[in-house]
């Protein structure tokens, strides 16, 4: 069995077993283009090391849990981690990581190498599938590099990849990736050309950077731009970049740096625009069709990296898989978008949800209540379009660091580094501690409680429990939006209190996570000294994510409490008008009827659809293992918020999902069952906080559990058991 | 058919085979479930690893008495003659997981995707002690023999 060839043995009849990008290489080098030395790990390999291990049961087993249209992006990421550190941690067959050493140390030896995916089909087909796959620059040694191999291997099961895996034709049986080792040349310069622009076939388009390509490729350095006509090879246009970053080789790896003396002159002399042209022309000439070139200038010449097809390529039109494809960020932009969020957005909200918290109701018309719900209405519009802007896209910053993490410790648990994201201060996690404080204070006052027994909160006689009561009400307010006054409020907190602070039955606290530390020092320790700062810049930028992650859900729901507040009165302005058809009246027609008097809203036609009963009955549902540990108890189906303040101490806590402001009933939940897959998500956090067992990603939880059902809830193996129904 | 002969193309067919069905009771109801097993050299002995809180795990501690089918039947016309069943009928008992059973390496051999699965403390380890096997070939050919 061959497993590897190398760049100058490939041949037509090997197109299938290299992949595109090795193959077009192969072919260019032996037209005597200029292409680094090489060779091409065969699909066999990749085919070896899953068949032979239990790699392949284990992806099918992995992709299998859930009814793949199902699965949210977040699962989809969580698989594609387990499945990445699979292969991570599982040994090379003897015979494959023989030939791949004698091949690496004959062709690459000693210096660095760049470790490129070539998958099969990767460059056809009517969607561009660029930049699903991994490829590694500046390796070096052979140990790192077969390492490198594994992780290119591996991204054949990206998230992305994944998203499109019907396109793709993504199947355990007959997928398989082919990898392309080769010099690594550290370019001074480099980009991309299009021999033929897909807008304008009358030219070719050049872009560069100063650098690396992959600062062009991934769009974090703004290239310079040069249109030539076809017919006669002149520059028609050329557009000049302020850019003053570029990418550049670095310890293991690239890195982003300024540019010395700024933006500069132009990248390319006309000599190298025209040697860039005629390599893509002679390129397009080989193969028949024009093409894209990946090329860099390095201390050797102009030298080409990569040759595709350029095809017109159609259009996603899935909105949703744009969207979630979107959310893969660079760290550079991460960054920009955490300063964004942290100077301007939640400053931003935080201002206008305190201005609009100072209008008095009491004292409006009718006509300026109108005024005031348009106005709240119309900020959580923007605030929401905001949320899905640019809040969702950082919870990336949380994943970019765990696959770092992931790399540089080689962790058993390929989720442990969660443990080290957590902040010191958290709005629910201080929130949560004062709820906790006020049950503490009843639990250990025999009398106080008696008293809450039969009497409201406001009406107890302890000054500590009203002083706690009032900072709950001024800093967290109507936290989860329910449609209700303060005394109502105030009876559902008595409820909860008074389940929290019964003195048979201890609450469960919170782990103390003593490693911290030591997996910190142990994290930065495997870095090189000049690669540290960067180490902790990533953990910072994780521990921003995961704390804007849930700060940001706080933020958004105080304007979601302050809309439900200005509807409510106008629904009570109306009743008090003779209007009596007004609870489910929707915001813009409550704003109609307070400014027309003589408005009348349409009688509400319910549609509600009748779906065919169903007699299956589910007694054993699968979902994630989000928090190990096992537990048995009575659901509590959670549907609306103000059902959450009847959870009684040892109930499973079964909800579509939960956000922070749900999270100050985890004491009490014996463990939680989601809806919502994913392992960073609330309720997989706040149980692993808790020590408290926690399944995700259960379709229609709160549908096919019942309240009082008997769950057994199994957070090692993300079982959910109904062993009895209520 | 000799005692060995009897037993060589039993212990082929669970060597070949890896999962059967696990029949059991519970409350005068009758429940089966698939299970990924092994078998000792001797085939006195099936081992198998469930999830705690299953119903088969209800059923067998109520009763311990089970049967293991297992056969090799592709979905295809020839079934009916080249299809071998075999019924292994017996008693289980939970083995414990500490010290680490000498059969679990057998048996991530056997099912080595089972890694994770195996070392959740939720999995309990069984043991069937086979009273007797049934084989079944030919379509009608049904011949058996009794262990203990």
């Amino acid at each position: 069995m061959t497993f590897c060839l190398d760049l100058r043995e490939i041949r037509d009849r090997h197109a299938s077993v290299t992949g595109g990008k090795a193959f077009a290489l192969a072919r260019l080098l032996q037209h005597d283009f200029a292409v680094p030395d090489g060779f091409c790990i065969l699909t066999e390999a990749y085919r070896r090391f899953v068949d032979t291990t239990p790699v392949a049961e284990r992806i099918r087993l992995e992709l299998s849990r859930k009814e793949f249209r199902h699965m949210r992006w977040e699962e989809l990421w969580d698989a594609a981690l387990r499945i990445r550190h699979l292969f991570r941690s599982t040994p090379f067959p003897p015979e494959v990581e023989r030939a791949l050493t004698e091949r690496i140390e004959q062709v690459i030896g000693e210096g660095p190498a760049a470790v490129r995916s070539s998958a099969i089909g990767e460059d056809s087909g009517d969607l561009s599938f660029a930049g699903l796959h991994e490829s590694v620059l500046n390796v070096a040694g052979t140990g790192n590099i077969l390492e490198q191999v594994k992780n290119v291997w591996a991204s054949l099961w990206s998230d992305a990849a994944l998203l499109y895996r019907q396109e793709l034709g993504l199947e355990v049986e007959s997928s398989a990736m082919g990898v392309l080792v080769q010099r690594f040349v550290p370019g001074d310069c480099s980009g991309v050309i299009f021999s033929q622009s897909p807008l304008d076939p009358a030219v070719a388009v050049i872009e560069a950077v100063s650098g690396l390509a992959k600062g062009l490729v991934d769009g974090t350095v703004e290239p310079e731009r040069w249109e030539i006509e076809r017919h006669g090879a002149r520059i028609r246009s050329h557009r000049r970049s302020s850019e003053n970053r570029r990418v550049v080789a670095a310890a293991g790896g690239t890195r982003i740096v300024r540019k010395e003396g700024g933006a500069g002159g132009s990248l390319l002399s006309n000599q190298q625009i025209q040697e860039v042209y005629d390599a893509a022309r002679e390129a397009e000439r080989l193969f028949g069709c024009s093409q894209d070139v990946e090329w860099t200038f390095g201390s050797s010449g102009l030298q080409i990296l990569q040759a595709r097809p350029v095809t017109a390529k159609k259009q996603d039109r899935d909105e949703k898989r744009v969207w979630n494809l979107s959310l893969r960020r660079s760290y550079e932009n991460l960054e920009a978008l955490r300063a964004k969020i942290e100077d301007s957005i939640l400053p931003g909200m935080e201002k206008e949800a305190d201005e609009l918290s100072t209008w008095y109701p009491a004292e409006s018309s009718d006509i300026e209540l109108a005024g005031q719900l348009e106005r709240r209405q119309a900020a959580l519009d923007r605030w929401t379009d905001c949320y899905w802007d640019d809040l969702i896209p950082f919870a990336h910053g949380m994943r970019l660091f765990g696959q770092v993490y992931n790399d540089a410790v080689g962790p058993e648990d390929p989720f442990a580094f969660v443990v080290l994201l957590r902040p010191q201060r958290l709005e629910s996690v201080e929130r949560n501690r004062l709820v906790r404080q006020m049950a503490e204070r009843i639990r250990s006052q025999p009398q106080l409680r008696e008293l809450l027994l039969g009497r409201p909160l406001s009406k107890c006689d302890d000054g500590q429990l009203l002083s706690q009561l009032e900072i709950y009400h001024f800093r967290y307010g109507n936290l989860l939006g329910i449609q209700a006054d303060r005394d109502r409020l105030d009876e559902y907190l008595r409820t909860l209190l008074l389940e929290m602070s019964d003195p048979d039955r201890p609450l469960n606290a919170e782990q103390e996570l003593e490693d911290r530390e030591e997996m910190e020092k142990q994290y930065l320790d495997s870095f090189e000294e000049e690669d540290r700062k960067h180490a902790r810049e990533l953990l910072e930028l994780g521990r921003a994510s995961y704390r804007i992650r849930d700060d940001d859900n706080i933020y958004l729901d105080r304007f979601k409490g302050l809309v439900r507040e200005a509807e409510e009165l106008s629904r009570q302005r109306l009743r008090a008008r003779g209007l009596q058809e007004v609870a489910q009246l929707p915001g813009d027609e409550l704003i109609e009827a307070l400014r027309d008097p003589a408005y009348r809203p349409q009688p509400l036609v319910e549609q509600v659809e009748q779906a065919a009963p169903s007699e299956v009955d589910a007694r054993q549902l699968l979902g994630q293992p989000a928090s190990h540990g096992i537990a048995t108890g009575r659901a509590r189906v959670i549907r609306k918020p103000e059902e959450l303040f009847g959870l009684q101490k040892g109930e499973v806590l079964v909800c579509d999902a939960i956000d922070p402001a749900m999270t100050f009933v985890a004491p009490l939940a014996a463990a939680i069952v989601e809806r919502r897959g994913g392992m960073l998500i609330h309720g997989a956090i706040i149980a692993r906080e808790y020590g408290i067992p926690c399944v995700t990603g259960i379709p229609q939880a709160t549908e096919r559990i019942a309240n009082g059902d008997r769950l057994t809830v199994d957070g090692y193996l993300g079982i959910v058991a109904i062993d009895s129904r209520n | 058919m000799r005692n060995q002969e009897f037993l060589d193309q039993v212990g082929k067919l669970l060597d070949a085979q890896r999962v059967g069905v696990l029949a059991t009771h519970y409350k005068n109801t009758p429940h089966q479930s698939l299970i990924a097993y092994i078998h000792s050299e001797s085939l006195r002995d099936i081992f198998f690893i469930t999830p705690r809180y299953t119903r088969k795990v209800e059923a067998m501690t109520a009763d311990p008495r089970v049967a293991l089918i297992v056969d090799n039947r592709q979905n295809v016309e020839s079934d009916f003659d080249a299809c071998i069943a075999v019924t292994a009928k017996g008693t289980v008992e939970e083995f414990p997981r500490q010290p680490r059973p000498e059969f679990l390496t057998r048996y991530l051999n056997k099912h080595p995707y089972l890694e994770e699965f195996v070392a959740s403390p939720t999995c309990c380890y069984f043991r069937i002690r086979v009273h007797s096997y049934t084989l079944v070939s030919s379509f009608q050919r049904v011949e058996e023999l009794i262990l203990e």
